[in-house]
């Protein structure tokens, strides 16, 4: 931030003299930007003086500037950057990337390495930039403190090009990598000292701030502090010169970690990926996703686990989508530009084939991740802090978004996390770290067998003031609508006719057909569907007091539920368990009972989601309604079509996380 | 889970041979042979002895229970062993092997050799059969699930919970409550003591015992009930065995005595809408839900006209949620 620029010569005496605490981590060996060593005081080689030299002092120039007013730039000129520097609010402050993709493609975190990897790496950078003191005497040091040293890397532009100049350089491999949670492979956990040369002060040089993670929890506010002091010789820090804008000898600017923000339904997304396992499913996916239908792309993966191919076909548990960014001032049209990455959060366990290779790394989803998705823009991170732990509550089907509302004074006009009973206690509180989206909303689901959110819920655009509708489970409806058809005389008329299910041995298939009247005569079935629409309805009045949605905006999904092993699974095809892209959603195909070779069910979906009866879609005519054959695939393992997908898309210049007060 | 595995003798002629084996220590998955009454272990062993004559394959069925092998769990979305669904599939064919293999021979094939593991795989293969013969009704299975009920006092693998999982002494009660016979109310009903480490298993029985009777005991129960805990239980079961969709299931011949349970569940919970909170209120709300006795919604009125805002709430919560489910859609 600004200081006087006219260079003032004073004598302060002893005032130069003595040890100072560069860092957080004070007294510890550093090394200076350009390799050479220097002790924690501050004075390297360049400096030139001891203890004994007593010297004129001149009055430095000591000013760093952030990108306060988020144009993207850090400008030494800019009023709004000189005044707000240091300061985080809704309308001004500086915010830097947590840099976790890998722009040079060698599968390794740009963070992890020691260069920047070119342009694309630098951008993912924060800038800061210092005024030069073209008269600065030798013997000068500029000194750079970061108040939190460990969670960020601060470069600068000098002579050698881009060199770390303060932070925990830190090169280890996570321990999240590891199956004993241990850092083994570090070779350099060195922390820099922060030394700027004379030459350095004299011309000015570019800074820049390098994330190494997200927030994690309440014990940082996420905010790193840079400050800069200017002297001679030894304890720079605590005989500092006074200047004019700086009586305190210190110029300090403030940047703000950018959080992690999820997708959700009503994401813009651009791609899909799955599994390619199932010909039905994937047949019906292609279709539904191409050019006749979202038209995004759609990415399928081989089982195995080499060459891109994965042994698990549950896409949308193994890991969660979402996107970092930071503004970068606007265009010509005055539309918000933003720079960031897709940043998806791996789940903490692993598909094993036997008790033998339990806890090998190989076999957790963030090596394959780091694998195959981390690239350029594209990050892979781990929120839990052991490998292997949890439980099916920690798939990320357990863990969606409520699409942006206000209830009152809750405001989440980028949407709300919302997850299931369950999860590990630090997802939920990186969860609530990130401030946009949180606090995380937490349903009861401890009552479904897999226990996961999606198996209830989804959320759909719709026409209205609020933008969506939420659509839930109801075997009300379902058993409504197979009692109107026994009524009329078409109790013999059968479900999943033609479809078919295990019968226990290997993968051998027997029919799955019931009747409409076997089905409303089996009280064990009754029993259960009433006891999960009980439960259902329970979710949906958790959902309604955290949202003050109306039941004119829930839409319910009519499907039978059954029991096995005391949790709740869907019975016939979970048709609230879908995907939405878009304006379609690829719904599982109920497979109901054909009346005059008509399904039932798939025209009720039909009739209530892809006409404007419910105001469904953005112009409120309606979605487009693809119906996936998940029945011998997903459905008969326990899932349906949401849990065998995963969409994602950029980071989003509409979503102005840095407006949101929380 | 203990077991004795015998290799079978298919031919009628060898059973005599068969059964002399038996008497060393021959059992199935859940008991050793011996444990059923002497009668009950012959007729059994003919039973299965005709049926495995001419249905062999049902037999390996179960024996390979795809969702308790390994392969099958560990792809499942879940990633924890369950056979529940696949053996209820085999429907009334599965009953003779699932009693075969809970009580005379049990020959796994393709479980994990890990013993933690295997130690799963055998209780939801155990809970699995459970389920699925409890839904089958058939009286053929009485003598194995009284002498599992029998044993399960002293097992510690049948009274263990596993995780959110169903122990298997609540598998075993929960079959002999769907067979709902007097008998079953009976041995049920002698654990009915809070310090009885079979008593939540019991409750959880009672709740799928579709008699009369059993609400009045569960009635009995919840006045006992001496923490939040065990009155959940208790409402919860109350609320299953009150089920109107489940009692309209069965018939006109058992519509007046589903009307006696629901009504006498009813008036149980109501009052405790206002005495409860939070969790155990939403319970409450369940299962007066599941009751659906035709007045609930004047009553519910009644019961408002005096409530506080956050008894108002849930009030118009269960109001909105019976309304639902008779609405016209």
């Amino acid at each position: 931030m600004h200081t006087d620029s006219v260079l003032q010569r004073l004598f302060t005496g002893t005032a130069a003299f003595g040890a100072a605490c560069l860092l957080a981590s004070c007294g510890t060996t550093a090394t200076t930007g350009d390799g050479s060593t220097t002790t924690a005081d501050g004075a390297g080689d360049d400096a030139g003086l001891d203890g004994g030299d007593v010297a004129a002092l001149a009055t430095p120039i000591v000013d760093l500037v952030v990108d306060a007013n988020r144009d993207g730039v850090a400008d030494l000129a800019n009023a709004d950057d000189q005044a707000h520097g240091n300061e985080w609010t809704a309308d001004f402050g500086a915010s830097y990337l947590a840099n976790l993709d890998d722009d040079d493609g060698d599968k390794i975190e740009d963070v992890l390495d020691t260069v920047i990897n070119g342009s694309d790496d630098e951008l993912d950078l924060a800038p800061i930039n210092m005024a030069a003191w073209p008269d600065a005497p030798d013997g000068y040091v500029g000194v750079l403190q970061l108040d939190f040293p460990e969670k960020v890397r601060l470069w600068k532009n000098g002579a050698n090009g881009w060199e770390i100049v303060a932070g925990v350089n830190n090169d280890c491999v996570p321990t999240f990598l590891s199956c004993t949670g241990q850092d083994d492979t570090c070779s350099d956990t060195t922390a820099k000292a922060g030394i700027l040369t004379a030459a350095e002060l004299r011309t000015g040089v570019k800074l820049a701030i390098e994330g190494r993670d997200f927030r994690r929890d309440d014990t940082w506010d996420g905010n790193i502090h840079v400050t800069m002091w200017v002297g001679q010789g030894t304890d720079v820090k605590a005989k500092a010169i006074p200047t004019k804008d700086h009586p305190d000898g210190k110029d300090t600017v403030l940047l703000h970690v950018a959080p992690w923000i999820q997708n959700g339904n009503l994401t813009p997304f651009d791609e899909v990926r799955s599994a390619n396992y199932f010909t039905p499913f994937t047949a019906d996916l292609t279709a539904a996703l191409g050019p006749n239908g979202a038209n995004v792309k759609y990415t399928q993966y081989k089982n195995g686990s080499s060459n891109g191919a994965w042994n698990d076909a549950w896409t949308q548990d193994y890991y969660q989508t979402a996107w970092t960014a930071i503004p970068m001032g606007k265009d010509a049209g005055g539309k918000t530009l933003i720079h960031g990455m897709r940043v998806v959060n791996a789940r903490p366990w692993g598909r094993y084939t036997s008790a033998d290779n339990k806890c090998q790394a190989k076999l957790l989803p963030i090596t394959w991740l780091r694998a195959n998705y981390l690239s350029k823009d594209k990050a892979v991170i781990a929120i839990y802090l052991a490998p292997d732990t949890g439980s099916s509550f920690d798939s990320h089907g357990n863990h969606d978004l409520l699409p942006p509302y206000q209830n009152g004074q809750d405001k989440f006009p980028i949407g709300r996390i919302i997850h299931g009973s369950g999860i590990l206690p630090e997802t939920h509180a990186f969860y609530n770290a990130q401030g946009p989206q949180s606090p995380a909303l937490e349903v009861t689901t401890d009552w479904l067998l897999v226990g996961h959110v999606d198996e209830v819920l989804s959320y759909v655009p719709a026409k209205t003031d609020r933008g969506w509708k939420l659509l839930i489970a109801a075997n009300n409806l379902s058993k409504q609508m197979l009692q109107k058809l026994a009524d009329d005389g078409h109790g013999d008329a059968l479900l999943f006719d033609g479809k078919n299910t295990y019968d226990g041995a290997t993968n051998n298939m027997i029919p799955a057909a019931k009747s409409v009247t076997a089905t409303l005569n089996d009280s064990d079935l009754m029993l259960w569907s009433q006891q999960a629409q009980a439960s259902a309805d329970g979710v949906r009045q958790q959902v309604k007091d955290a949202t003050g949605l109306t039941d004119a905006e829930i839409i319910e999904m009519p499907f039978l539920t059954e029991e096995v092993d005391g949790g709740k699974i869907a019975w016939q095809p979970g048709t609230a368990n879908m995907l939405v892209v878009g304006n379609t959603m690829e719904i599982p195909n109920p497979f109901g009972p054909k009346i005059g070779g008509v399904d039932v069910f798939a025209k009720d979906l039909q009739d209530r989601l892809g006409t404007a009866l419910n105001a469904l879609g953005t112009d409120g005519n309606g979605m487009k309604v693809n119906l996936i054959d998940d029945f011998e695939s997903y459905h008969i393992n326990e899932g349906e079509v949401h849990c065998g997908t995963n969409p994602e898309g950029p980071p989003q210049p509409s979503m102005l996380w840095w407006l949101i007060k929380h | 889970m203990k077991q004795k595995v015998i290799s079978w003798v298919v031919t009628v002629g060898s059973l005599s041979m068969a059964a002399s084996s038996m008497a060393a220590e021959p059992g199935g998955l859940a008991l050793q042979s011996i444990q059923l009454g002497a009668a009950d272990r012959t007729r059994l062993q003919h039973d299965v002895m005709a049926d495995r004559l001419a249905r062999p394959a049902a037999y390996d069925v179960v024996a390979v229970a795809k969702g308790c092998r390994p392969d099958g769990w560990r792809t499942a979305r879940t990633p924890e062993p369950n056979c529940s669904r696949e053996l209820r599939a085999l429907g009334p064919a599965g009953l003779l092997p699932m009693l075969n293999a809970l009580a005379l021979d049990w020959s796994p094939k393709g479980l994990s050799t890990d013993v933690g593991l295997r130690t799963q795989e055998e209780r939801a293969l155990t809970v699995g059969m459970l389920e699925a013969i409890g839904t089958l009704r058939d009286t053929r299975a009485r003598p194995v699930l009284h002498a599992m009920w029998q044993q399960a006092r002293g097992r510690a693998d049948m009274l263990a919970p596993l995780g959110r999982q169903m122990t298997v002494a609540r598998a075993t009660a929960e079959a002999l409550g769907r067979l709902g016979g007097a008998l079953e109310l009976q041995v049920l009903q002698a654990h009915l003591r809070p310090d009885d480490p079979l008593y939540a298993a019991a409750i959880a029985g009672l709740g799928l015992c579709k008699r009369t009777d059993s609400a009045q005991l569960l009635v009995t129960a919840l006045a006992n009930a001496k923490d939040d805990a065990t009155q959940r239980w208790i409402v919860q079961a109350m609320g299953a065995l009150a089920s109107s969709w489940s009692w309209q299931a069965l018939g006109r011949v058992r519509m007046e005595d589903g009307l006696r349970v629901r009504q006498r569940v009813t008036d149980a919970l109501l009052p405790l809408l206002a005495k409860t909170q939070s969790e155990s209120r939403e319970r409450v709300v369940e299962s007066l839900q599941l009751a659906d006795l035709p007045d609930l919604p004047a009553r519910l009125a009644n019961l408002r006209a005096t409530a506080d805002a956050t008894l108002r709430h849930d009030i118009d919560d269960l109001l909105g949620r019976v309304a639902r489910a008779h609405a016209t859609r």
